[in-house]
């Protein structure tokens, strides 16, 4: 690699922005969003346990089976959104704290 | 007089074979089959579960359905729901007070309204439900089912009759003293149970 580019890379000098605080916000929502969406988008709560149910040949009967697994419930949008808001309103006072 | 005596000792004795002898089906299942499902759909949750604790003897005759009696019960700590934290509160002593109240109890006094067909009998189960310590006369619709013989399908060492009792019904759980009026937004009042158990009688 031409040794320039290093120097290159060393010399950029990435400059700080409140809008930031927006953007990361917005990426933690639409990814709180699209992990609800995965798990069935389910309008309950987030669960640890599904139910799988099976028939047992002599009785007939149907019986529940619980096996561990991870359904994100309407939690993670909500708390999403409230991260997103909260990632705004840092963005809006730090503006005002730098133009100061 | 002596014809006349033996064809009535006869009479009885057939009579009394042919009506059978009840047996007592227990219902502790090692299996880990026999089930309560049970299910409450409000205006802003929808809660289902199961409960799998489950014991008891039903007293059950195939030749007189309507006599059976019998208790089921079911632990209360074994209702279980998919989300831990909501398990914590259905057991909790605002909820069900599992601690206070660990049983859950369907005594069946009488079966009326008999339909007997092929694949069993179905009939209105006359009883008390106690939950949380409350007892309230009720009447629910049952189908019993016969398996003669069929113990050791299920227990190979064992032989005998299984007994598989089937029933769906609704309760409200303010009948029971469950926080009565309160928060049926989110936790309907209405409780939708499905009971699911077999039960086995050794010969």
């Amino acid at each position: 690699m031409d040794p320039t580019s290093f120097d290159m890379v060393a010399k950029t000098k990435i400059k700080f922005s409140p809008s930031w605080f927006k953007f990361g916000g917005v990426v933690i929502f639409i990814g709180s969003v699209l992990l609800w969406l995965w798990g069935g988008a389910r309008p309950g709560w987030t669960m640890n346990e599904i139910v799988v149910w099976k028939v047992d040949e002599i009785t007939g009967i149907d019986y529940p089976e619980a096996h561990e697994a991870f359904l994100p419930g309407v939690e993670f949008p909500a708390l999403g959104l409230f991260i997103f808001f909260g990632c705004v309103m840092l963005e809006l006072v730090l503006k005002r704290f730098l133009k100061k | 007089m002596k014809k006349t005596s033996i064809l009535l000792v006869t009479t009885l004795v057939l009579g009394f074979i042919s009506s059978g002898v009840a047996a007592d089906f227990d219902f502790t299942d090692p299996k880990g089959v026999n089930n309560v499902a049970f299910s409450l759909d409000a205006p802003l949750e929808s809660i289902s579960g199961t409960a799998s604790g489950i014991s008891g003897v039903v007293s059950y005759n195939p030749a007189d359905p309507g006599g059976t009696t019998g208790k089921i019960i079911i632990q209360a700590a074994s209702m279980q729901v998919g989300n831990t934290k909501m398990q914590e509160h259905m057991h909790s002593k605002g909820w069900m007070n599992v601690e206070k109240y660990p049983e859950l109890v369907f005594e069946v006094e009488s079966l009326s309204n008999l339909q007997i067909s092929e694949s069993g009998t179905d009939a209105l189960a006359v009883g008390k439900l106690t939950i949380k310590g409350k007892t309230v006369k009720i009447q629910v619709p049952v189908k019993l089912t016969y398996l003669e013989g069929a113990l050791g399908k299920r227990f190979p060492k064992k032989k005998g009759d299984l007994l598989v009792l089937r029933s769906e019904f609704a309760i409200g759980r303010s009948q029971f003293g469950v926080k009565a009026g309160e928060k049926e937004d989110k936790v309907s009042d209405k409780i939708v149970i499905r009971l699911s158990i077999a039960g086995g009688a050794e010969k």
